[in-house]
Order: structure tokens, then C-alpha cells, then sequence
């Protein structure tokens, strides 16, 4: 991660206005011929990815990474691709929960290929603000992290999705790969378990399991 | 309830950053991938190589040398290069080592960066940042290109196995 100054992050330079219009299913049929195809779908969901990967990590720094290597997985799998209306945003982000749940191994996987990746440009008028914006980021999301961690890891990756990704039922569904009922007695299991979290006191007072659990 | 977990805001990075980094993963995936195979004579070759390079280790260590990216600067808080070693990245300029030692030196001095903590840890409560906290000895060192500060003396990049940084 370096720093660039301020001011272009909105800005959107010319591309090829065709790759544009398309939909994430035709892009996709397209990227095994046409590179450039790849950096669009790149372009869309690089940002939406990388807030995921961060919501998981707890580290700007470590969500960078993960963000290339969720993209070099999701090709090295892309015969296993799974569309929701036309969006690949969803299975991107289940190809990043399963990314950061390897995280060891998916890194070293991909790492020479990491290595010959630019360096990550963030834009910032003042560097030093930005970085201790980050590392309160960091701290807030280890906290939220330690709220949630006695829910079941399926629980867990339902609440990222539905709520924090905004993804609807029926696209988490597929993301996870399971009947959209399924999604919502999760996410309704997360709720009564955060409650009784909350009403039998801190973290660790009463552990649950923090993988498995029966589904719907 | 779980709409009251406050996650940290949506982070954005710029369309020009996206666009480089989209178009080297697009080069590097239509490119194939690294095919790695090993044989019997490979590997007969691999070993012998490999205890070439031991044997040659202290003749072949590079005493010093400058970055090739000159805008990072990694300051690690453990004498160490794994994870759990660094603090925090940030951000300098010119290559040189006293700017990339200076660079780190800010952080430790505003208590961001505590000896042996892996993680840089945040400021607590409003108001400005401390500038007063102690700052061990330093040492500027080269990784992967880049530099890397370390608690230490000169002698730790070599123990380290990494170059001293000369600009």
C-alpha cells in the first residue's frame, strides 16, 4: 500500500464503452479471449470485495492482498461459476469467504503472482490522517469481530453477506450455496443468538461453538 | 440487533488503481498459470543447488542495497520479517535510509508503533497525537525492493539475511 494525493477517486478515465455495457454474465463468457473483459469485472467488484475481505480480517493491509488473490481464485475456478441475475458479485464474495477462511494456503498459491502486481495506490489528501483512520478502522472491526464470535462460522458468513454486503436473500443463497430458506433461519439464528449474547454478558462467558451447526 | 454492529465505513480505492491492478491480474491470468514440474533431474539439480547456495550463503549475502519502490516503507516493531513482525506500512519518498528511519521514527514517537506489539495500535480518545514516546534504535534495511525499518543496530539486517538500505 503507498499513497497518491487526493482527489480522483470518483473519477472514471475512458474505456472500451462496449465491455461497459455489459452484464457480469456476458463479460465472464468473454474473459477467456478478451483480457480486457477481466479488468472490467475487476473494476466493478474490486471495491466491493475488498470491504468484504476487510469485514473478515480486520486489516486494510491484509485485504488488498486478499482482494487479487479472491480475483486469481475466482479464475483459477471459474468453470464452478455461479451467477445471481446476472451480477458475479455474489459468488466473488463466496470465493472470498472461502479465500480468507484458507487465507495461508490461498496465498501461497497465488504469491508469484502477488509479486508481480502494482503496488495498491490509495488516494489521500493527508497520509497520516488517512493511516490513523485505518488503524481505528482496524480496532473498530476487531471489536465487532469479538461481538460476533460466538456465532457458527455459517452464521457468521450469512450475516457478512446479508448485511454488511446488502446482498438479498436469494443472492446470498447462492453465494453459499444453499435454498434461500436456509439463508433467512441463519441470519434469524444470528439475531436470537447476538441476543442472548447480549443478555448473558461479555464474550466468553458463555462460548458457543464457533464452526458447524445444523441448517434449515 | 445486528444492525447495530457498526462496522467501519465503505472504503473506495481510486478507478485509476483499480484499472492498473485489474489490467496486470487480467495480463497475469491470460498469461496461464506458473507451472511448476518436478522431475528427477530437477530435482537432483534443485538439491545440489540448494546446498551450492548454503555453502555460498556468507559470500553471496549483499551487504547493501538501494529500493526499487521508493514510496513504502514497511516499520516492523520485532526483529523479524514474518506477519506478526510488522506494525504498519507508511509512506516516504525519497529512498533514502534516514527518510524511511524518520518515517517510522513519527510513528513510534506517537505511540502508534510499541516494541514487539504486530499490530500498529490506534490512537485512544480525541485530541492530537503524543510525540513523545520512546523510539528504540532504528535500522533501515531492504525487502523485496523496499524498505524496511527495524529496532535494532546495522547488524541486524544482516542477521535478518537482508541488504542494508543505501539509497
Amino acid at each position: 500500500m503507498t499513497w497518491e494525493p487526493g482527489g480522483s477517486s470518483g473519477h472514471r478515465e475512458p474505456v472500451d464503452a462496449e465491455l461497459r455495457s455489459l452484464t457480469d454474465a456476458a463479460l465472464w463468457a468473454r474473459t477467456g479471449e478478451e483480457p480486457t473483459a477481466f479488468a472490467e469485472l475487476f473494476q466493478r467488484h474490486a471495491d466491493a470485495v475488498y470491504n468484504h475481505c476487510f469485514r473478515k480480517t480486520a486489516s486494510w493491509s491484509a485485504a488488498e492482498d486478499l482482494r487479487s488473490v479472491v480475483f486469481l481464485e475466482a479464475w483459477r475456478r471459474r468453470t464452478d461459476v455461479r451467477l445471481h441475475e446476472d451480477s458475479i458479485l455474489p459468488w466473488l464474495l463466496a470465493v472470498a469467504n472461502n479465500v480468507v477462511r484458507t487465507r495461508a494456503r490461498s496465498m501461497r498459491r497465488h504469491r508469484a503472482m502477488l509479486q508481480r502486481l502494482p503496488v495498491s495506490m490509495v488516494s489521500a489528501d493527508d497520509p497520516e490522517a488517512e493511516a490513523i483512520d485505518r488503524l481505528h478502522d482496524e480496532a473498530q472491526m476487531r471489536r465487532v469481530q469479538a461481538a460476533i464470535g460466538g456465532l457458527t462460522r455459517a452464521e457468521q458468513d450469512v450475516l457478512a453477506l446479508c448485511v454488511w454486503a446488502e446482498l438479498d436473500y436469494a443472492a446470498a443463497a447462492v453465494a453459499l450455496g444453499v435454498p434461500v430458506g436456509t439463508v433467512k433461519s441463519r441470519l434469524s439464528r444470528a439475531r436470537q443468538h447476538l441476543r442472548q449474547a447480549v443478555e448473558e454478558g461479555p464474550p466468553g462467558q458463555s462460548p458457543r461453538a464457533s464452526t458447524g451447526g445444523s441448517d434449515a | 440487533m445486528l444492525d447495530d454492529l457498526q462496522v467501519p465505513p465503505l472504503r473506495t480505492t481510486s478507478y485509476s488503481d483499480r484499472a492498473r491492478q485489474g489490467q496486470a491480474l487480467a495480463q497475469l491470468v491470460s498469461a496461464g498459470p506458473v507451472r511448476r514440474r518436478v522431475t528427477r533431474t530437477a530435482f537432483a539439480v534443485g538439491t545440489a543447488s540448494v546446498l551450492v547456495a548454503t555453502m555460498g550463503a556468507r559470500a553471496a549475502y549483499i551487504a547493501f542495497a538501494p529500493v526499487t519502490d521508493h514510496t513504502v516503507v514497511h516499520c516492523y516493531t520485532a526483529q523479524g520479517t514474518a506477519e506478526k513482525d510488522l506494525g504498519t506500512d507508511t509512506n516516504y519518498q525519497s529512498g533514502a535510509p534516514a527518510d524511511a528511519i524518520a518515517a517510522c521514527t513519527s510513528l513510534w514517537q506517537a505511540g502508534v508503533l510499541q516494541l514487539g506489539k504486530a499490530q500498529a495500535q490506534p490512537q485512544q480518545g480525541p485530541g492530537p497525537l503524543p510525540q513523545d514516546q520512546p523510539v528504540p534504535a532504528l535500522v533501515a534495511c531492504t525487502l523485496h525492493g523496499e524498505a524496511a525499518v527495524f529496532p535494532g543496530d546495522p547488524l541486524t539486517c544482516q542477521h535478518l539475511g537482508l541488504p542494508v538500505l543505501k539509497k
